[in-house]
Parts: structure tokens; sequence; C-alpha cells
């Protein structure tokens, strides 16, 4: 406002020599005089309000951060009772909300910041026509006319039950079309006549040119072709990538540190216009996935393809990169209504209820006292990826059929989503949430997915009892005896230890016995192979009269010990492992071979047989030292490929007598190709004064050589 | 008719589902089997090379029955179970052979210091021809809670520093099968309570391994110690 001074001679009022204005114009002056200014209000632009605006907001807050720790002091004076720290603690970082600086709740918040919840009926279908909001089966989504499909806060996180009350009315979060700038309290202006070309991505702008922010090229495009306009889903996302170039651009996306996160609300209908912004500049969009949406990573790649369009091209853990398509044009993507805020999520049917299904409130009381003292199987971090929190459960599950999760430090609202999304994907039934854990059940009809029914660790070894069977048939007329009951003993004494599967476990046993007792009669046998089983079992008595034996047991030991003879005729399931001690060695050929080298051994002087008051441990170990320094050294073990033992006997090469090597290597590879080293070989090797034949280690000769 | 009448009681236990394949050796008539008097048979389940249980430890009394030694113990308790007497020295190890079933096992406690415990190994897997998929290594795994059994068919170290040598003595090869017992880390008191059960179990599975080799029961072994201490 400039206005002119005057110097008055306060004498005098000299006359107006140019009179311009009229008598009635409205005229300000700051001191009183008559040759003041016309008033005029300085109009401001349009873009100098908005300006203005946003600056003041900004330098609002920044002054309000600055001065955080000086407001933190001046507290109101709320009622605070005994105990209550006078100010929350002080953030290290000015401005930065931790869980120890948030100022309490009493803290006068505005009016308009309060909500106020009125609780609303769910209206009928005709009512959502007109409003556009649908509450369905798959919670609450909103119609908005020619969308190409329904829109929906979250289209991960929306729970698939219908909400039982809404808690305002229900609107569709989507603003106004003729409002996308901030109110200024005018009439919008007329629209700017300057025409800006729309972004097409097939016409990129000259590289290097300023002020343009940079675009990546369109495509990858497979040689020959070039970019296409086209409209729908496929053609933009043109032929399947191939694998080089999918390496290439995973590669790429690696370093680029542009990124979308995805939170507790998962994918949210506007993260879909953030996706598009993303790929306006690059091929490849990265989402990184923290909290409650890991749980289900399916559905989240699912929902993001089908939403986007776009391809996934690399998924790991809570990390996808989304592929843009060939032909993707920014000119033609679909224009989606943003939503302006967060509508609140309407009440749902309760996840757990006090007598679930299948339960009497007595089992179901019973299974919460037992799980307060359950060991959970894993602890959640807050913003942690939890995709293997399925698998992990559904296991857990095979074990007991109570499942505790802890959950402490979390949300409170984030760990009860995880229940939920539970429930539906393993399937189970939620039995308690105290103490931020999560407690399930598995259900009443619950199948255990591994391959044999049975559930319990405990009747593998009734089913290895039965496998060890087939698995052992008689050969050479061989005597095998039928009972271990040595294994017996110990599955029994297991399963007498354990709740689970106790009955069944006996039970079949008992049904084994009585089928080995029908058949004792039936087929007859060589005397020899009576004679060598009864041997066998003789010995059997003996090894194992010192193992603990229940009345019942010994009973049936007996039984089946009797009808041993039997199972050299045929493979009954009930016969057991076999267990042959080395005066009955003669029962497998393979045993032969191995006990034969033992001989060997103890005749090469490699071995020594202890005696049996010898087992104690230094004694053990004193001879064993006094062996190694008399005895000649043992074979080494060779498991390499030809052509690595090729290049390593290369890189041994001492240079003094290579066509020995040569010929070593040659012999080796002969070896290798039977692929043991005999045992021939072993003593050759063992005698180090005997000239060096053929068959010696590449090792061996270096060490001679050197 | 005798032979009708062996039949008849087999198709009595039908609560017992098996694999396929199992069923059908199960159905053959058992008259083929009386004749066939070939070794290895039926060698399509089990395979007869002879495996090499190695329990890896401190030798001498002064470690006896720490943590590390829980394999020593666990191949004293298969000896005990299995009736394998060890009663041989060989290649700075206390071996002893038997069988478990059809299969030759060669239990072993080798007598060198861990970090030595490949030299013992090495040499008598070569001299006894075991393949290298049936040296099965017993020893104290601390990424486990306590008592928690895993076998595992191939596997890293662990920085182990027995299996470290116990690998560099093999030519360098990871592909054995392992048997990790868990103690937790750091060590607790009442370990040993739970290591005791855990041995009993423990027996089962190695017999199970030996005879059936990888299949779903060791799955389900694994899966029902993982979870052994969450069920209530």
């Amino acid at each position: 406002m400039a206005l002119k001074t005057l110097i008055q001679f306060p004498i005098f009022a000299p006359p107006d020599p140019h009179p311009r204005h009229s008598a009635t114009e409205i005229r300000f002056s700051r001191w009183n005089n008559a040759n003041a200014e016309k008033f005029t209000r300085r109009e401001r632009t349009q873009k100098q309000i908005e300006d203005q605006l946003r600056f003041h907001k900004r330098f609002d807050s920044a002054n309000r951060i600055a001065n955080i720790h000086e407001n933190a002091t001046a507290t109101t004076t709320t009622f605070k009772s005994t105990g209550t720290p006078s100010t929350p603690s002080n953030p290290s970082i000015p401005g930065k909300s931790s869980k120890y600086s948030k100022n309490p709740r009493n803290g006068n918040p505005h009016p308009a910041f309060q909500r106020i919840l009125k609780s609303q009926k769910v209206p009928n279908d005709d009512v959502a026509a007109e409003t556009g909001v649908k509450i369905g089966e798959n919670g609450v989504s909103y119609l908005v006319p020619e969308a190409p499909f329904e829109f929906q806060y979250s289209y991960t996180e929306t729970p698939k039950a219908k909400p039982l009350r809404l808690r305002e009315p229900p609107v569709a979060p989507f603003g106004p079309s003729t409002m996308p700038r901030p109110w200024t309290g005018r009439k919008p202006l007329p629209p700017s006549k300057k025409e800006l070309p729309p972004f097409d991505s097939f016409q990129l702008p000259p590289p290097h040119k300023k002020g343009v922010k940079p675009v990546q090229a369109p495509g990858p495009f497979l040689p020959g072709s070039g970019p296409k306009y086209v409209r729908s889903r496929e053609e933009l996302l043109g032929e399947p990538l191939s694998k080089e170039e999918v390496d290439e651009l995973v590669k790429g996306t690696k370093k680029s540190k542009r990124q979308l996160n995805m939170g507790r609300d998962g994918l949210t209908h506007n993260m879909l216009d953030n996706i598009h912004a993303l790929w306006k500049r690059r091929r490849v969009c990265k989402i990184k996935c923290k909290g409650v949406c890991t749980v289900d990573m399916e559905n989240v790649r699912e929902q993001l393809e089908e939403k986007t369009g776009g391809k996934i091209i690399y998924s790991q853990g809570g990390v996808v990169y989304l592929f843009r398509g060939r032909n993707y044009n920014y000119r033609t993507r679909p224009h989606y209504p943003l939503m302006l805020w967060r509508p609140i999520t309407p009440v749902y049917p309760r996840l757990i209820q006090q007598i679930p299904e299948g339960l009497t409130l007595d089992e179901a009381s019973e299974m919460r006292k037992k799980g307060r003292k359950l060991t959970p199987i894993c602890k959640l971090g807050k913003n942690g990826v939890y995709c293997d929190l399925v698998k992990n459960v559904r296991e857990a599950f095979e074990a007991c059929e109570l499942v505790r999760v802890n959950c402490q430090g979390m949300n409170g609202s984030d760990y009860r989503k995880i229940g939920a999304k539970l429930k539906e994907l393993v399937p189970c039934v939620l039995i308690s949430f105290e103490h931020e854990h999560i407690l399930m059940w598995r259900g009443l009809d619950w199948k255990s997915s591994l391959p044999e029914p049975i559930e319990d660790p405990e009747d593998v070894t009734i089913d290895e009892l039965d496998d060890a069977v087939n698995v052992t048939p008689p050969l050479e007329g061989q005597a095998l005896s039928v009972s271990c009951p040595a294994s017996l003993n110990t599955s029994m004494s297991r399963l007498g230890s354990e709740d689970l599967g106790v009955e069944g476990g006996k039970d079949l046993i008992e049904e084994r016995g009585r089928d080995l007792l029908s058949d004792t009669g039936c087929v007859g046998e060589d005397p020899d192979a009576l004679t060598k089983s009864l041997e066998s079992t003789k010995i059997f008595d003996s090894t194992y009269s010192d193992d603990d034996d229940t009345g019942t047991l010994s009973v049936r030991c007996e039984q089946l010990r009797g009808s041993s003879d039997d199972t050299k005729i045929h493979t009954e399931p009930t016969s057991v492992v076999s267990h042959v001690s080395k005066s009955s060695s003669v029962c497998s050929p393979s045993t032969d071979g191995v006990l034969l080298l033992w001989k060997q051994a103890v005749e090469g002087g490699h071995a020594v047989v202890l005696d049996d008051y010898c087992l104690d441990s230094d004694t053990v170990y004193e001879k064993a030292v006094a062996l190694a320094q008399t005895a000649p050294s043992g074979p080494v073990f060779r498991h390499r490929p030809k052509k690595v033992a090729a290049k390593r006997s290369e890189i041994q090469e001492t240079g003094e007598s290579q066509a020995k090597e040569i010929v070593n290597v040659s012999e080796r590879k002969s070896d290798r190709s039977s692929s043991r080293i005999h045992s021939k070989r072993g003593f050759s090797e063992g005698y180090l004064n005997v000239v060096p034949r053929r068959s010696l280690g590449v090792d061996e000769l270096a060490k001679l050589l050197a | 008719s005798m032979l009708c009448t062996v039949s008849a009681p087999k198709t009595s236990i039908p609560p017992f589902p098996k694999s396929p394949s199992f069923r059908r050796t199960h159905l053959t008539p058992t008259r083929l089997r009386v004749s066939a008097s070939l070794p290895g048979s039926d060698g399509a389940k089990v395979e007869y090379t002879p495996w090499l249980v190695v329990g890896l430890g401190n030798p001498g009394n002064k470690y006896h029955g720490t943590r590390h030694n829980v394999g020593f113990e666990m191949i004293d308790r298969i000896s005990q179970e299995t009736g394998i007497p060890m009663n041989t020295i060989q290649s700075k190890a206390l071996i002893g052979i038997g069988s478990i079933g059809e299969v030759p096992v060669l239990l072993a406690k080798p007598q060198a210091y861990m970090n030595f415990s490949g030299e013992a190994v090495g040499p008598l897997a070569a001299y006894y021809q075991v393949p290298l998929r049936h040296i099965l290594l017993v020893y104290d795994e601390m990424s486990l809670p306590n008592g928690v059994l895993r076998i595992q068919p191939k596997g890293g170290h662990g920085f182990h520093n027995g299996v470290k040598s116990v690998m560099q003595h093999l030519d360098g090869c990871r592909e054995f099968p392992r048997f990790c017992i868990g103690v937790g880390n750091p060590p607790e008191d009442a370990m040993i309570i739970f290591v005791d059960a855990a041995l009993e179990q423990g027996v089962d599975a190695v017999r199970t391994l030996v005879i059936n080799g990888f299949d779903s029961r060791i799955t389900r072994f694994n899966l029902g110690q993982k979870y052994k201490y969450h069920k209530v």
C-alpha cells in the first residue's frame, strides 16, 4: 500500500490543483490527508492463495514439531491419578512419536476429530443401490457406475463375512468429481486454456530434457515388434516374458529405491493409483508387504494381478515385483476415483464364540485352561512377515489339537485379524485371545495331511513293525527271529508313557499276535530252519532277559517267539525287526561281507578286539591312541567325480614323475568307475615299505616323493 | 486249504492301510516266497549296503555325559537296543558291527577329539565300503531346543567342528544324512531329562531309517519332534 506522504504545512491548506475524483468515492488516508490514494483491495490470484495456504500448513506443522517439547511441558490441568507420570518422555528426535512420547489421551482433542459413532442397521439392497454402498457377503463394497469391478477400501483385508451393523451412515468415501483442489472459499476458476498433451508412454520425452523426471522406455519388446496401442488386458501384457527378460527386470528392480509398502490394510483402493503412478516411470513396481497381510500372500498376489492388470515376475517372502505389461500406456490406464477418507469398519460377527461349535461349555473351558499352560509354537513380531505361519500351524496340529501363538507386542486389532485369517486358511476354531496369545483348536473334522493316516509319532513303531516284516523275507532258509522283544518293549513302554494312541497300539499288537498264533499250526517247515530259529530265539532270550517286561507283554512275546518259524514261510505283518547277533551272523550276505572285512582288519593289524571289561572310556581312548601309532594307515575316502579328481591331481603335481602320476590318475579313474575302494587296495596302500603299485592314491604318492 | 487259512487272517487287519507298494508285497502269494531264495530278491525296498552310524563326541571319562557327547550317548543306546557290541578299535574309533534287520550296521565312536573326528570316520567309511549316503552322523545341534531330534538326508555343518572335520575327510562332501540331537543354546541344567527321553525315540527312528530309508515316516518323525513340547 503505497501512500504518498505529503509534507503539510499546518498553516495553509493549499487548494487542490487537480480535482481527479468525485465526491462519492471512498478514500482512506493514513494521517487524514486529503490527497489519499484510492483504496483498492489487493486481489490475489488463485495460485497465490493456494500457495499461501499450503505454505502456512507446512509452516504450522514445522512450528509445531519444533515446539513440541515446549507444548508438552505446558500441560492442561486435567486430572491425573497418583502415579501417573507428569509428562510423556521427550522423544530424542523431536517430533518422532514413539510409545513413550505419545500425549496422554485426555489431552483435549479437538471436537472436529472426535468421532460420533451412531450405530446403524445394515441397509437393504435398494437403499444400497442409491447410495452406492453395498453390504454383502464379502464385507462392504462400493458400487460406482461404470466401474470394472466393485470398489472396496481394502481388497485383501476385508473380512469375508456379512457385517452385522454399521458404525456410520453408509456414504461412499469418494469425493465429488468436481473438486480435485483444496478449498479456498471461492468460485471455481474457469478451466485453463493451455492445452497440456496427455502423457503417452510411447512417446517419450527426449532424454536429458530439462525439468522432466526420468521415464523408462516401454517394453521389453521381443525383437521385431514395437509398442502397440491396445486396450484389452491380455494384449497389454503381451507375450509371456522369457527367462532372460525376467532376470534382467528383476535385477534392475532390486537396485531401485522406489517401492510401495503394504501394511495392515493390505491392498487398498488408493494403492492402485500409486501403482499406476509408479508404472508411469518404471516398468516394474516393487511392493514390500509387512505385517498382517503377509499371512495370506497367495491372496495378495492374486488380487494384485487381478486389480492392476500387471504380472508378477518375482515374489519371495513379503516382496512382490509387478511388471506393467509390454504395451502398457499411461494414457490408457483406467482412472479410478480416489477414496478421500477411510470408512469406519462396520461391526462384524464375533471371532470367538464362548461355546464354539462341537464343544460343550465344560470342554471349552477345559481347553482354555490347558491353553494357558501350553508353550506357544512361535512368537510374532509387530511388523513381521508371517508367510510360514499357516504352514507351521498346520504342522503343529498334527502333533496336538491345541496350538498357541504368541503375539505380544502387537496391535490388538492386528492379532485379531491374524486370528481371523488363520481361522479361514488353516481351518480351525479360535478359542481365546487372552494375554495377547492366539489359542486355536483344530476342530472336530480334522484330517491329517500326512500320507499315512496314523497321526501319532508313536504309531510309527507299529507301522515300522509292519513294514519291517515285509522287508525281511526269509532268504536261503535262514531263521528270522520274529519278535524283537526289545523293540516291542521300547515301543510299548513309549506308548505307555504317552497318552495318545495307546489303546490303538495295544489292540493292534494283540491282533497281530493272534494272527501269528493262528498261523502257527498251518505250515510245516524244515527241521533245520526250526532248530536254527529256536537257537536264535534262545540267544535273544539271554540277551534281553534284563529288559523290563510287563506281564502281558512277556506273554505276548513268548507267543510271538514261539511262532517265529512261521515268518520264514510268509511275510506276516506281525513279525518284527529281526536282530542278528554275532553268532547268527549267517543271516544276510551283506552282513557277511562286512564281517569278513572286519576279520581281515583284525588280522591285518588295523583293528583290535577288546574284552568286555575294558569298556571304560579312558581305557578305550588309550588303546585307540596306542593302536593309531602302531597300525598302518587306513584308506582315504574318495567321493569326487572323475574330472574333479583329475583336476586335483593336476594341482598336486610334484613335477618330478609326471608320467607316473598320469598313469595313476587313469588308474584311479578306472577304479572310480567301480565307485568303491576295494579292500585289496586298502591293504596294499597300508604297507608303506612295499613298492608303490598302480593303485596308489595321489596323496600317498606325493608323500612318498616328497 | 492250509494256504487259504494263511491268507485269511491277513485280510483281517484292514485298519492299517499301507502305501500301495507295501500292499503289493503283502498280498503276493507267499508260495512264491517259499521257493525264492535269491539274496536281495525284494531289494527294491531295502538297501543292503551297510550303514555307518557315527556318534560324535570327545573321548575319555572327563567328557563323559557332557552336552557335546550326546552323540556317544546315542550310539551307546543304539548298541544296547540292537545288541551290537562295541568291542573293536579300528582307525581311531571304537566300532561294533552287527545288523538291524537285514541291513548290516556299523556303530562307531571316534576316539579322536571332536575337531579331528573326521580322521577316524573317513578311513572307516572307505575301508568298509560304506557309500556316502549311508553314513549317518549323530551329533549335538545347538540350534534345536533341548531334546528335539531331527533326521536330514543332507545339510551343512552348522559351525560344528566335528561335522566340519568329517566333511573335510569325506572328500569335502556334505551329502550324508545327519541325525541332529537338540541341545539348546545357552546350556540348561534340566537338559538331561529331555535328552534321555529323546534317546529312546531316537533309537527307533534310526531303525526305521536304516531299514526303510528316507520316506514319509521320517518326515512325520521330524514333525513330531519339532512340536513335541507344544503338546498339552
